[in-house]
């Protein structure tokens, strides 16, 4: 699915097929829709002109001059003179005169069947339009604000005769033939229905299209009025969008699961960048590590002697060291002893790996011994235990402490 | 892409849903392997880095070490006649005990025993004495200089009278390992 994107784009008719204009550049001719998809770029938001044939045009005259009444009007108007029902059809309007309590407005209709037909190519590739207009509205914007004016061009082997009065398109018709002699000749019947519906018909200039160069003369001689070219083609001045409901809702959903879509990228991107940075990371660590390493095993020959003097120091430890002596140890444990009438000393036994006292007391004497000990700055060569006091009677325990060389 | 756009509404849920649990599962084993080897890595780092700050700290020891390994060499006797050794040890402790009011009982001569860095030669004795005779016996016993252990003490109080200390000393003197 192709995403509508930021770049416009216009699809139109021209005299035989398609005209693609994208970004307002040069137009380019192609047989169908179908082909006119491959030369839209990706992210091309498009706006469909309709051909005149493809859209009901009818002009009413309503008494009122508020939008929303008018609509309303129309609405109904609408039911009574279009040959579908309403909910098959995408309709708008363009007021052209309010006067003070009516207004002349323009209806445009166009049946959903034939628009679903029209855009199938567009719709199936992912294409929805994201407008749909006329694109007579587009040669009225190129007429002049004032006068009322003739407009002929071709659209895909037909052509279209609109009559533009003050910029805006008043009447437009299309005419089944593109020969001269063909459309001279049915001109003057359709300008007298349209003259009978109230469009002004006393044209100051008429225009026609660069394709439609063969009818200059035969309309000059006509209407002896002077016959000019249409010039570029802007954008339609008209609010009108025939893009039916759910085609508008199709892409929004369509645009959401774009932008989710994106998101999603995004939110993937970032996930991925996350973990090659949490990999960059560990990476670097173990560099690091590694470093350190080879700084630790470079270093490691130099200490080989200190360490075997160390060893040996420490195997000599329990005849060469005071604090490893057992009336050292004794003394400062006697000594954390002493301060306590309750507590009494049973046993001492001390080995060069190990000693063990043991005695009786109460549980708060025991428990304030275990504090003085495990403060002892003396006993700081020896990893203390306090296993578990065992119950005498009388509320008195029996306990031992155990030190080990550290 | 089209096998995604044929999906019907709950087809599409369920395989969001799968997604999620996939993604959630994948970020849960990733991330528990980034902690995990992290926490690792700087534990091995600080493990490294330790071992190089202790060993810059040695080398400021250096000619501490080299002093101590010189003095043990010293002083650290080579064991000749063994049994001339533990007559002196025995005279030496049985001196300082007499010296400190404690009496010794069953003193049983040992054999010499080599141990890593040294030989024991050791002799095992019953002693009775005050409390303040023993530690004082105790302490008299061992010095740096004299290369002498308790390898194995147990003091006892005596039951019928708890002003004496009895005590089964095992006291070795150490000497230099044969090389």
């Amino acid at each position: 699915m192709k995403q509508n994107g930021a770049t416009p784009a216009l699809l139109g008719p021209d005299a035989h097929g398609w005209r693609v204009s994208v970004g307002g550049g040069a137009e380019q001719s192609v047989a169908t829709l179908g082909d006119a998809i491959a030369a839209l770029p990706a992210n091309a938001n498009v706006e469909l002109a309709l051909p005149c044939q493809s859209v009901l045009i009818e002009r009413h005259k309503l008494p009122s001059t508020d939008n929303a009444e008018l609509a309303d009007m129309l609405q109904l108007q609408l039911e009574k003179t279009l040959p579908y029902p309403l909910e098959d059809v995408s309709h708008g309007f363009e007021v052209l005169s309010r006067g003070e309590n009516e207004s002349t407005v323009l209806t445009f209709a166009a049946s959903r069947a034939q628009l679903d037909t029209l855009c199938a190519p567009l719709r199936e590739k992912g294409r929805i339009p994201s407008r749909i207009t006329l694109f007579a509205l587009r040669v009225a914007a190129s007429c002049p604000d004032t006068g009322t004016i003739l407009a002929l061009w071709p659209e895909q082997g037909q052509t279209v005769c609109a009559i533009i009065c003050d910029g805006k398109l008043a009447w437009a018709q299309p005419i089944a033939e593109t020969a001269p002699d063909a459309v001279l000749s049915e001109l003057p019947g359709l300008l007298l229905s349209a003259e009978m519906q109230g469009v002004p018909a006393d044209f100051s200039e008429i225009r026609i299209a660069e394709e439609a160069g063969n009818l200059e003369e035969g309309l000059a001689r006509h209407f002896e009025k002077p016959v000019r070219r249409l010039g570029l083609l802007p954008a339609a001045k008209s609010d009108l969008d025939l893009l039916p409901p759910a085609w508008q809702s199709e892409l929004r959903s369509r645009e959401r699961g774009d932008s989710f879509k994106q998101n999603l990228l995004v939110a993937g991107v970032v996930w991925l960048v996350l973990i090659a940075l949490a990999f960059g990371y560990l990476a670097w660590m173990k560099h690091r590590v590694q470093l350190v390493q080879r700084e630790h095993d470079s270093m490691k020959p130099r200490f080989a002697g200190i360490e075997k003097q160390m060893t040996r120091w420490d195997s000599l430890a329990p005849v060469l060291d005071p604090k490893r002596y057992p009336t050292e140890v004794l003394h400062q444990l006697t000594k954390a002893w002493e301060q306590d009438a309750k507590l009494q000393f049973t046993s001492f036994n001390s080995g060069l790996r190990e000693f063990v006292m043991k005695g009786e007391g109460t549980t708060d004497a025991r428990f304030a011994l275990i504090t003085r000990l495990k403060k002892n700055k003396d006993l700081d060569g020896f990893e203390l235990q306090f296993p578990p006091e065992q119950p005498l009677k009388d509320d008195r325990f029996s306990f031992t402490i155990t030190g080990k060389p550290r | 892409m089209n096998l995604i756009a044929n999906m019907n509404k709950r087809e599409k849920f369920l395989l969001m849903v799968t997604c999620a649990v996939f993604g959630v599962l994948i970020n849960f084993y990733l991330i528990k392997f980034f902690l995990s080897s992290r926490a690792d890595l700087t534990r091995q780092l600080a493990v490294n880095q330790a071992k190089i700050d202790t060993f810059k700290k040695r080398e400021t020891e250096r000619d501490l070490w080299s002093r101590r390994d010189a003095w043990i060499n010293q002083r650290l006797t080579v064991l000749g006649d063994s049994d001339e050794a533990s007559k002196t040890l025995r005279e030496s402790v049985l001196e300082i005990a007499k010296k400190n009011t404690v009496t010794l009982e069953a003193p049983q001569p040992g054999t010499p025993v080599n141990a890593p860095g040294h030989i024991s030669l050791g002799v095992k004795f019953e002693a009775k004495g005050t409390w303040d005779a023993m530690f004082n016996f105790l302490y008299d016993l061992q010095n740096p200089e004299r290369f002498v252990a308790i390898e194995a003490c147990e003091i006892k109080v005596n039951p019928s009278d708890k002003t004496q200390l009895r005590a089964t000393l095992m006291i070795a003197r150490w000497y230099a390992p044969k090389q």
